[in-house]
C-alpha cells in the first residue's frame, strides 16, 4: 500500500475541484494524506509526525512562518477522518471518475477494461510517456523497493505504458483499440477492495467461533459501572464488514458476505458495529490479537471511547477498504468531549546523566545500549512517534511503534556506519591526492623544458578574467590528477553525504580545464611556433 | 536509505510538468542528485542564456533544504564565483513546506531581479550599485560568452 505514489494531478483534469481536495487534504511537509492532522493557530494543518519534527527544530509555521510551538498544536479531527475517508475510496472513485471520461465502448472492451484496472495504481498515461524511460525505470524501482524487492528483471515492462500514440520504438500492447492500457504483472491488484476478502480457505476453519455482544452495548456508553462481563469468544482479527461495517471476525468475512450481506439479509450472529467492539478494553482486544485463537476473553461493559486511543490499544481492525468505521464518526460527533490522551513529556537531555535517561528508556520499554548521544536520539524519537500516536484517530499499537523504533533503530546505525566509512574515505583521498602532486612536481621538474610555456597561457587565462570558480593555482597537470583521483574516489562515495560536494569540485575542475585547453588551442592557432599542449593524461 | 515518497513524487511532477524555462533531471545513479537547467528570462541581463545548475537532496530533506549551485558563470550580485546562490529559502527562510519546484523558481526570479543590497559577491554588487547600466552590460557579455551553447 505505501507502494502507492498519489498525487492531486492524478485526477483528470476535467474534475478540477478534485484535484483541490486531494491537495487539501495533504500535509505540506510530507505530501501525503494527512496523518493526525494538527492545526496551527495560524490554522494551516499538518501531519502531527511531520509538524513535531519540523517544531523540533524550527518554531515557525512551515506554511506561514508565524512563530509558534508544539503547544500551541490542536487536533483537527474532522479533517483527519476526511483525510482517512477520502484516502480510502480514493483508488475506486479514480477509476470510476476515469471511466465516466472514457467512449462509451462496445461489452468486449469493457471487459478489457476490467482486467487492466491496475491502471488505478499510476499516474495518467501522458505524465509517465514524458518521463525519459531510464530515469523512469529508476524511479519505478526505487518506488518499488520501498515495500517489494524486485523479484524479477523485466519490472520495467510490468509498468510500461502501452499506448498507441506512443512513439517509441516499444512494441505497443494491441488489447485495446480505444485506449492505452497499462500492462500490469498478471491480475497483480493488491490495492482492488476485492483483494482484502481474506481467502476462503481460512473461512471454514472458524466457522465456529462465537460472538455474543448483546445489543445493550452498542448503547452502553451512557454506563457507568461495570455490569459482568460478557464471555465471548474471538477468532483471529475482527474487521470491519465491507457492506454492513458490523465487527466479524476476518476469516468469516467470505461466508458472512455470500449468506448475508449480497443477499440484502442481517447477519444474525455479527451484529455489533466495528467501532463498539473497539471501544472496550484494551486488554480484551490485546489478548486475541496477541494469540489469534480462540480464547475466552471478558468484555467489561463500560467502553469508553477514548480508551481506545489513550492506551493505543488496538487496530487490529484496520480494514483498508472503502467502508472504513463509517459508524465510528457518527458515534464521534455529538458526543461529550474527548480527553486529550496522555503525551509524553519532553525531556531535558542536559541534566540527566547515563543512568537516568536509560532508566528512562528503560520504563518505556526501549533499547538501552549505546552512548547518551544515541539513547537522546532514541528517546527523542520516540517521543515524536508516540505523540503523533497519540493525535491519531487510527492509531498504531504500541507494539507497532516499538518496531518502527527497531526500523529507526537499523537506519541509525547503518547511517552511522556509512559516514564513518566517508569519512576514512575522504582522508585516504586527501594523502592520495598529496602523495599525487609531489609525485607529478617531480616529473614535472624533470622534464619542465616542454613545458614551460605552459603555465603562461594559463596564468593569462586566469588572470585575464579573474573570476575561475576556483582560484587557479594548479597547472593542467596537476588538475588532470585531481580530476582523476576525486572521480574514483567519488565513484566509491556514491552514496555518501556530500557526495555532491565531490562531483561539484569535479565539474568545476572540469570547466576549468575545458576553458584552458580551448584557450591554449586558440593560442596554439593564433601562433604556429607555441608547443602543442600534451593530452590530458588519463590517469585511472 | 530507501528514496523518501515525498522525494519520489516530487521527480516525477518536475519531469512531467516541467515549470517554463525549468528543467531537473535526477542522475540515475542518485536520485537525490539533480542536473538543472534555468533559461534566463527575458527583459533580464540573463536573456537568451542556458544556466546549469546542480541540486542535491541532502539525507533530512525536506526538513533541510535543498543545495543548489550555478555551474554556469554568471554575473550577478547574489551568485558568487563558486555558484553559491544568496537566496534565503535556501537558508534561514527555508521550510519544509518548499519544494524543489518553489526553489528553482525562486532562483529564476532572482536572475530577474538583481539583488545588490544583499550581495554575495561584493564587487559584482559594487559595480551594480555604482553604475547599473554598465554592470548590466558585463552580465550580457558573460551571458553570450559562457551561458550560450
Ligand atoms: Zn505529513
Ligand atoms: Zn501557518
Ligand atoms: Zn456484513
Amino acid at each position: 500500500m505505501d507502494f502507492d505514489i498519489t498525487d492531486p494531478s492524478d485526477w483528470p483534469k476535467e474534475f478540477g475541484p478534485l484535484r483541490e481536495i486531494d491537495s487539501h487534504l495533504r500535509c505540506p511537509i510530507c505530501k501525503e494524506y494527512l496523518r493526525a492532522a494538527m492545526m496551527l493557530q495560524c490554522h494551516h494543518n499538518f501531519c502531527s509526525e511531520c509538524i513535531r519534527r519540523h517544531l523540533d527544530k524550527e518554531s515557525t509555521c512551515p506554511a506561514c512562518r508565524v512563530s509558534t510551538s508544539t503547544s500551541q498544536l490542536r487536533r483537527n479531527v474532522s479533517l483527519e477522518e476526511i483525510a482517512n475517508n477520502f484516502g480510502d475510496v480514493r483508488q475506486l472513485l479514480l477509476k470510476t471518475v476515469r471511466e465516466s471520461l472514457e467512449p462509451k465502448s462496445a461489452p468486449a472492451q469493457t471487459l478489457e477494461c476490467a482486467e487492466s484496472m491496475d491502471i488505478d495504481d499510476f499516474t495518467p498515461q501522458q505524465k509517465r510517456r514524458r518521463i525519459s524511460a531510464r530515469v523512469g525505470k529508476a524511479l519505478l524501482s526505487a518506488q518499488r523497493g520501498r515495500t517489494h524487492e524486485s523479484d524479477d528483471n523485466d519490472h520495467d515492462d510490468d509498468f510500461t505504458m502501452h499506448s498507441q500514440e506512443s512513439s517509441s520504438g516499444r512494441k505497443y500492447s494491441t488489447r485495446s483499440s480505444t485506449r492505452p492500457v497499462l500492462r500490469s504483472r498478471g491480475g497483480r491488484s493488491e490495492t482492488t477492495p476485492t483483494e482484502q476478502v481474506p481467502n476462503p480457505q481460512s473461512a471454514s476453519s472458524s466457522q465456529t467461533s462465537s460472538y455474543s455482544l448483546s445489543e445493550e452495548h452498542t448503547s452502553a456508553s451512557e454506563q457507568a459501572s461495570p455490569t459482568p462481563a460478557k464471555e465471548s469468544t474471538f477468532k483471529h482479527t475482527l474487521v470491519a464488514c465491507p457492506v454492513c461495517t458490523m465487527a466479524i471476525p476476518e476469516a468469516n468475512t467470505n461466508s458472512h458476505l455470500d449468506k448475508y450481506c449480497f443477499s440484502g439479509k442481517q447477519d444474525p450472529i455479527y451484529n455489533v458495529a466495528l467501532s463498539v467492539v473497539e471501544t472496550y478494553s484494551p486488554q480484551a482486544i490485546a489478548t486475541y490479537e496477541k494469540d489469534g485463537s480462540s480464547k475466552s476473553v471478558s468484555l467489561p461493559a463500560s467502553p469508553q471511547r477514548n480508551t481506545l486511543r489513550s492506551a493505543f490499544s488496538s487496530s487490529p481492525v484496520r480494514f483498508n477498504g472503502f467502508a472504513q468505521q463509517p459508524s465510528k464518526l457518527g458515534a464521534q460527533s455529538g458526543a461529550a468531549p474527548i480527553p486529550e490522551p496522555k503525551r509524553l513529556p519532553k525531556l531535558t537531555y542536559s541534566v540527566l546523566n547515563d543512568k537516568q535517561l536509560r532508566k528512562k528508556l528503560q520504563e518505556l520499554g526501549l533499547p538501552t545500549h549505546g552512548d547518551k548521544q544515541l539513547m537522546q536520539r532514541r528517546h527523542a524519537e520516540y517521543l515524536t512517534l508516540y505523540n503523533a500516536n497519540c493525535d491519531s484517530t487510527r492509531p498504531q499499537t504500541i507494539a507497532q511503534l516499538h518496531k518502527a523504533m527497531d526500523n529507526w533503530e537499523r537506519t541509525y546505525m547503518r547511517d552511522l556506519n556509512a559516514k564513518d566509512a566517508q569519512r576514512r574515505a575522504q582522508e585516504e583521498q586527501q594523502q592520495k591526492y598529496a602523495q599525487e602532486l609531489a609525485q607529478q612536481k617531480q616529473q614535472e621538474d624533470a622534464a619542465s623544458t616542454d613545458v614551460t610555456n605552459l603555465p603562461s597561457s594559463q596564468s593569462s587565462n586566469s588572470g585575464t578574467t579573474g573570476t575561475g570558480f576556483v582560484p587557479n593555482q594548479a597547472n593542467n597537470n596537476d588538475v588532470n590528477v585531481a580530476i582523476a583521483s576525486q572521480a574514483a574516489q567519488a565513484h566509491k562515495l556514491k552514496n555518501a553525504d556530500n557526495y555532491n560536494d565531490l562531483i561539484a569540485d569535479i565539474r568545476r575542475r572540469q570547466q576549468r580545464e575545458k576553458d584552458a585547453k580551448a584557450k591554449a588551442a586558440l593560442e596554439a592557432n593564433d601562433a604556429a611556433s607555441a608547443p602543442i599542449q600534451p593530452p590530458p593524461q588519463e590517469e585511472l | 536509505m530507501a528514496l523518501p515518497k515525498r522525494i519520489i513524487k516530487e521527480t516525477e511532477r518536475l519531469l512531467a510538468d516541467p515549470a517554463p524555462g525549468i528543467s531537473a533531471i535526477p542522475h540515475e545513479d542518485n536520485l537525490r542528485y539533480f542536473d538543472v537547467i534555468i533559461e534566463g528570462p527575458n527583459q533580464s541581463p540573463f536573456e537568451g542564456g542556458v544556466f546549469k545548475l546542480e541540486l542535491f537532496l541532502p539525507e533530512d530533506y525536506p526538513m533541510a533544504p535543498p543545495k543548489v549551485r550555478f555551474m554556469t558563470k554568471i554575473y550577478h550580485p547574489n551568485i558568487d564565483k563558486l555558484g553559491r546562490i544568496c537566496l534565503d529559502i535556501l537558508k534561514d527562510k527555508w521550510s519544509p513546506a518548499l519544494q524543489i519546484r518553489t526553489v528553482l523558481l525562486s532562483i529564476q526570479a532572482l536572475l530577474s531581479s538583481p539583488n545588490p543590497d544583499d550581495p554575495l559577491a561584493n564587487d559584482v554588487a559594487q559595480h551594480w550599485k555604482e553604475n547599473e547600466n554598465n554592470a548590466i552590460q558585463t552580465a550580457q557579455e558573460w551571458t553570450r560568452k559562457y551561458a550560450t551553447a
